[in-house]
């Protein structure tokens, strides 16, 4: 897994940088790492969103299917 | 003198109304229990004796003059050490609030204050909430109640430990992805991760404001009900409970689960369950038929899936709350929790936004869909049976890979019942061959809480698990 995160080292250096916070490379690559399993288990999902016919409000979604609002 | 302390709240209470002890004998009954076990637990973080004594005594004082506030007046609480209390220090589990002094009263706290419970303190648990474990490097780790060398779960560790030595009748605990659950189940207790909304979280630690959820352990579905009735509902200043509806009385007595349908996972979606949690899901499922509740098979919906996206959430929000901390005060983070938070910065904005997106999407069809023709369902608490200590210790030096992937397995079942917002009330359900405890949760439709309540009440009352005391803690004083 360590050897194919070099993009995603530059993508977590940049974003330390951005934030001010140093970090040794090896935890560099620790985020990196970490960052690219979450986002190789987003790209397996497979959900098109409607962006004007889904419920805009997760609260007010909640309460309608309990029948109140 | 029998231990009060080994009580349940509901027998606490019942005692406390005809007159048989007070306030101040339940509370000081619960300090010497404290001073005796929890140095074998770790569950408290601090302790306000003093306090709790003269609050005792005044409501003592109070029900003596025909005044009682609520249905918990004069029961001994303590709580996750997350919860503003003006002039105190809620550490967090952290090093980096220890320090910081409160101005402000948790909402939480300030009803059970009115309700007229007594608070024995500040509870242990993972830093920041981050960790299911109950490791943690700034106060010690939290240890099971049945065996120490096990962990307790977390992030609300203090909060199942305490409540399961009996140091304490009730406490609570919060919840982002399992963290009133797990600790609830691995120390034999019910927990209550009540419906997104349905508690305030104001003046609470936030670990993720998406997915925060704060709710009560306690040693029986019905001690769990005493203090879900006290918290629950509507409050201004946390606008999520804004519109919620009544959350309404329950009568134990006259209640039933007769044709109550829930819902089970089909075997495949169970394949990756531990033999000893299958083996104790299916007895409970024999228990509730013969309640008459109708079990009918359900196909779950890609749990893995829901997974990624709630850590997007957690990830994204933790970074965005502690950017500062993590550029001034990085020596002060345990080094597991520290990478994780930081790994949220690199997460694009695109996938948060998404991700938010898709939970409402995804709630409506679970309920619509997966919940379609059940009005509960009954999944395993965690798929495997409690981990030792030192095979789940994130700070270790074989830590990495292997405890993520515990770590992973241990919240197969809560986190994704977190990201949608659903309730879910755990009960313990048998004990595995080391003698720790096994549960299942019972998730519910929207603010369906009494429903869920009312079911683990009717699976209680014909079987004992939630009665068996640790052995190291159970003996009298």
């Amino acid at each position: 897994m360590r050897s194919d995160v070099s993009n995603l080292n530059s993508l977590a250096q940049i974003a330390l940088d951005l934030h001010g916070i140093e970090r040794a490379p090896e935890r560099v690559e620790e985020i990196a790492i970490e960052t690219k399993r979450l986002l190789s288990g987003l790209s397996s999902i497979n959900v098109k969103l409607d962006y004007y016919d889904e419920p805009l409000d997760y609260t007010v979604m909640l309460r309608k299917e309990a029948g109140h609002g | 003198m029998a231990d009060l302390a080994l009580m349940s709240a509901t027998e606490a209470m019942a005692a406390l109304q005809q007159g048989k002890v007070s306030s101040v004998e339940l509370t000081q009954a619960c300090l010497d229990r404290i001073e005796k076990y929890n140095s074998l637990v770790n569950a408290f973080i601090r302790i306000e004796a003093d306090e709790a004594l003269a609050t005792a005594a005044q409501l003592d004082k109070e029900r003596q003059s025909g005044k009682v506030r609520s249905p918990i007046h004069g029961l001994v609480l303590a709580h996750k050490d997350m919860f503003d209390r003006p002039g105190k220090v809620s550490t967090g589990g952290t090093k980096i609030l220890r320090d910081r002094v409160a101005t402000r009263t948790a909402t939480v706290l300030q009803r059970f204050d009115e309700a007229g419970a007594v608070d024995l303190g500040g509870l242990n648990m993972s830093e920041f909430a981050a960790g299911p474990t109950g490791h943690n490097i700034h106060y010690g780790d939290c240890c099971n109640a049945f065996n120490p060398d096990y962990v307790s779960g977390g992030s609300s560790s203090g909060s199942g430990a305490a409540v399961a030595a009996r140091l304490v009748f009730g406490a609570l605990g919060s919840d982002t992805g399992g963290s009133i659950r797990l600790p609830a189940g691995m120390n034999g207790l019910c927990g209550l991760k009540a419906t997104y909304g349905r508690i305030s979280r104001h003046g609470a630690m936030a670990r993720s404001w998406s997915l925060d959820h704060i709710g009560p352990l306690g040693r029986s579905a019905r001690d769990v009900a005493l203090m879900y009735q006290a918290v629950a509902g509507e409050d201004p200043c946390d606008p999520s409970t804004l519109g919620q509806p009544e959350v309404g009385a329950i009568d134990f007595e006259s209640a039933s689960i007769k044709g109550l349908r829930i819902g089970v996972p089909v075997e495949k979606d169970l394949e990756t369950v531990d033999v000893e949690v299958q083996q104790a899901l299916q007895a409970s499922y024999r228990v509730l038929e013969q309640l008459g509740a109708k079990l009918v098979p359900v196909k779950l919906p890609d749990f893995r899936s829901i997974y990624f996206l709630a850590e997007t959430i957690i990830k994204s929000e933790a970074a965005s709350m502690h950017h500062d901390w993590l550029k001034e005060r990085p020596q002060d983070y345990s080094a597991n929790v520290r990478v994780r938070i930081e790994a949220g910065l690199a997460i694009p904005a695109a996938a948060y936004i998404d991700a938010l997106r898709m939970r409402t999407h995804l709630t409506a069809s679970f309920i619509r869909d997966t919940m379609g023709e059940v009005d509960v369902l009954l999944l395993p608490n965690m798929p495997i049976t409690v981990p030792r200590r030192d095979e789940a210790n994130p700070e270790s030096l074989a830590a990495g890979e292997k405890v993520l992937a515990l770590v992973g397995r241990i919240t197969q079942f809560t986190r994704p019942i977190s990201f949608l917002g659903l309730p879910s009330l755990t009960v313990p359900c048998g004990f595995d061959q080391k003698g720790l405890s096994i549960a299942f949760q019972i998730v519910g439709r929207p603010f369906a809480e009494n429903t869920l309540l009312v079911a683990a009440d009717q699976f209680q009352q014909v079987t004992d698990y939630h009665r068996q005391a640790p052995s190291l803690v159970s003996q009298s004083s």
